[in-house]
C-alpha cells in the first residue's frame, strides 16, 4: 500500500561544482551510493527529475529476424527544474547558487543585514551546489551534485512572483531512505509585483536599503528576468560510471554520469518589462540601442530589526539594452501595452554588471 | 526536559513539518520526546536504515541515550536549531509545547505581530477619515471599534 508523501528540498554540498557519483559514499540499504537528505525544504508549485537519457541504439544491425535489437543504456545527464513562489529565504539562496560569487554582508544587530551577492567570474568554474530531494509518495529521489543552470525571476501582474530554476546533477537515484521530516525556514509572504518599484537611470541609486531617487516608471505592470549559466555537461571516459545488476534473470546494466558541470565562460541575463501603456521613449530607446541603467526593488514582509525595516531584493541593471518587442499591434478593442525585452550586457561602468541586493536580518553570509 | 529550539541568535521562524513550529531567537521550544513520535530521524531503523514499524502500524520512537544522540544529529544538521535542557521551572511560560496542535500557527502569528509593530493605518469606514496612524493593530482596531459604535448611535438616532 502506497503512502502520500510530498516534498522538496536542497542541502548544500560541500564541493563546489558538486559531488560526483565517484566521491560519494557507498550506498547502504540498496541504495548505489549515499546522497545526504535534504535539510532545506520549500513550498514549492510543482517539480520534476529528468534523467535525460541517453541509450545507444542497434537497430540497424542485420540479425536475420526481423526484430529490432533493444538499445543499450548509455548516459544521464540529471536535471531537474522546480517552481516556486518567490519568498525572499527562497530567492536570496537560489541567487547565491546562480551567482556563485561571494555574499558580502554590512549592517549589524539589531539592524537590517544587506546581502550583496556577486557572480563568479573567470578564474572559478565551479558553482556552489547543492543535492536535491524530490519526494513523491513512495518515489524517494535524490540528484547528487546540482547547480543551477537556469534562474527565472518572473514577477507578473496578478499573482505571486515565481522562481524557476532549473539545475543540473552529477548523479539520480531513487532512494530507499527513510522519509525526512521537512522543515520551512524563513517562509512569510512571497514578493510580488504589487509591492515593486522600477526606475530608469535614477538620480541617485544607493547601497540597498538606502532609498533610490528619481522618477518611479508609473505604469509597471509585469518584470522578469532569467539568468542564464550555459552549463556543460563533462562526462570523461572510465569515470563515474555506475553499475547495477537487475532483472531475472540478472542483466548487469551501466550508465554513465557527469564528472562536472562546467560554467559558460558567457552568461545570459535577459529580462523584459510590461508597461500598462505604450511608450514613446522605450521605442526610441529599442531602435536607437539606448544604454539605460534600471534598478528594481522588490519589497516584501517587515523584519523584527531596528529600526523596523522591510525585507527587500534590489536588481540594479547597470547597461540595460532593449533588443525586441514593443507596443502591442493595433486594436480596435483591445487594450494596447507595451512589452519590451532586452539583456543586461557588459557594463563598463560598475564590475558587477547586475547586482543583486538582498535585505534580510541573517548575519552570515549567503551558502 | 530536552527541547528543539532556534538558537538564541537565529532571527527566522523554522517549521518543522507535523511536529511544531520553533520561532525565532529560542522562542516556543517543542519536546524532543514528543517529536520522537513523528520524526523518522527519532525512530528506530533495521541494519539497513529502513524504519522498523510496530504492530499498531506506527513507528517505534528511540529513548534514552539514543533519542538525545539522534536529536543532537538532526539539529546539527538543520542550520539554526539546537537542542536544549530545559528545568521544570524554566518550561512554566517558556513556550515549551508537550502537545502539538493548530495553535502553533496562532503562536507564531502573536510573536511576529509583537515584534514587528507594524505600520498600519486605519480608515472609519463611515466619514472615512484616518482614525490610527502607525498605531499598533490593537489599537488601530481599537479605534476603529469606536468609530463603528458611533456610526451605531447616530443610526439610532436617525
Amino acid at each position: 500500500m502506497g503512502t502520500i508523501a510530498r516534498g522538496f528540498g536542497i542541502t548544500d554540498d560541500a564541493v563546489a561544482g558538486g559531488t560526483d557519483f565517484d566521491t560519494l559514499p557507498t550506498g547502504t540499504g540498496g541504495n548505489l551510493k549515499d546522497v545526504p537528505d535534504a535539510t532545506i525544504w520549500w513550498p514549492v508549485t510543482g517539480g520534476n527529475v529528468d534523467a535525460t537519457l541517453a541509450t545507444l541504439s542497434r537497430e540497424d544491425e542485420v540479425r536475420g529476424r526481423r526484430p529490432a535489437v533493444s538499445p543499450m543504456p548509455f548516459r544521464s545527464d540529471p536535471a531537474l527544474t522546480v517552481p516556486v513562489n518567490a519568498y525572499r529565504s527562497v530567492m536570496e539562496k537560489l541567487l547565491k547558487k546562480t551567482l556563485g560569487g561571494a555574499d558580502t554582508v554590512t549592517g549589524t544587530a539589531p539592524a537590517a543585514r544587506v546581502h550583496t551577492i556577486a557572480a563568479l567570474g573567470f578564474g572559478s568554474v565551479a558553482l556552489p551546489a547543492f543535492h536535491a530531494q524530490i519526494i513523491r509518495d513512495d518515489l524517494n529521489y535524490k540528484v547528487a551534485g546540482c547547480s543551477v543552470n537556469r534562474l527565472t525571476m518572473n514577477f507578473p501582474l496578478d499573482n505571486f512572483g515565481t522562481l524557476e530554476f532549473e539545475a543540473f546533477g552529477l548523479y539520480q537515484e531513487p532512494m530507499n531512505d527513510a522519509l525526512p521530516t521537512p522543515t520551512l525556514t524563513g517562509i512569510t509572504d512571497p514578493l510580488l509585483l504589487r509591492d515593486a518599484k522600477a526606475y530608469f537611470d535614477p538620480t541617485t541609486s544607493p547601497a540597498a536599503p538606502g532609498a533610490v531617487t528619481g522618477t518611479v516608471i508609473p505604469d509597471i505592470q509585469g518584470v522578469e528576468i532569467t539568468w542564464t549559466n550555459n552549463l556543460t555537461r563533462k562526462p570523461y571516459a572510465g569515470r563515474n560510471i555506475s553499475t547495477r545488476v537487475i532483472g531475472t534473470p540478472a542483466l548487469s546494466r551501466k550508465l554513465w554520469y557527469p564528472t562536472q558541470n562546467k560554467l559558460g565562460a558567457a552568461q545570459d541575463v535577459t529580462f523584459a518589462l510590461t508597461f500598462g501603456n505604450t511608450s514613446m521613449a522605450q521605442e526610441l530607446a529599442r531602435d536607437y540601442g539606448q544604454i539605460q541603467k534600471v534598478v528594481i526593488d522588490l519589497v516584501g514582509p517587515p523584519m523584527a530589526t531596528t529600526p523596523v525595516a522591510n525585507e527587500l531584493v534590489r536588481i540594479t541593471i547597470y547597461n540595460a539594452m532593449w533588443t525586441g518587442g514593443g507596443a502591442d499591434d493595433l486594436s480596435a478593442r483591445d487594450d494596447i501595452t507595451t512589452r519590451v525585452e532586452g539583456g543586461a550586457f557588459y557594463s563598463e561602468a560598475d564590475a558587477l554588471d547586475v547586482k543583486f541586493e538582498v535585505v534580510n536580518n541573517i548575519g552570515t553570509a549567503l551558502t | 526536559m530536552q527541547v528543539f529550539r532556534t538558537e538564541s541568535d537565529f532571527p527566522e521562524q523554522i517549521q518543522i513539518l507535523g511536529v511544531g513550529l520553533l520561532l525565532p531567537h529560542g522562542q516556543n521550544a517543542v519536546s524532543v520526546e514528543a517529536a520522537s513520535a513523528r520524526m523518522s530521524e527519532l525512530s528506530k531503523k533495521d541494519k539497513d536504515g529502513k524504519l522498523i514499524v510496530n504492530e499498531q502500524g506506527g513507528w517505534e520512537p528511540l529513548t534514552g541515550k539514543a533519542l538525545t544522540a539522534a536529536a543532537k544529529d538532526w539539529a546539527d544538521r538543520i542550520n539554526g536549531v539546537e537542542v536544549a535542557t530545559l528545568k521544570e521551572e524554566e518550561l512554566r511560560g517558556s513556550g515549551v509545547r508537550q502537545e502539538f496542535g493548530p495553535e502553533d500557527t496562532l503562536a507564531a502569528a502573536e510573536y511576529y505581530a509583537s515584534q514587528v509593530n507594524p505600520v498600519v493605518t486605519r480608515t472609519d469606514p463611515v466619514s472615512g477619515k484616518v482614525v490610527a496612524e502607525e498605531a499598533t493593530v490593537e489599537e488601530a482596531m481599537d479605534a476603529e471599534g469606536t468609530a463603528l459604535a458611533a456610526a451605531d448611535d447616530e443610526g439610532g438616532e436617525g
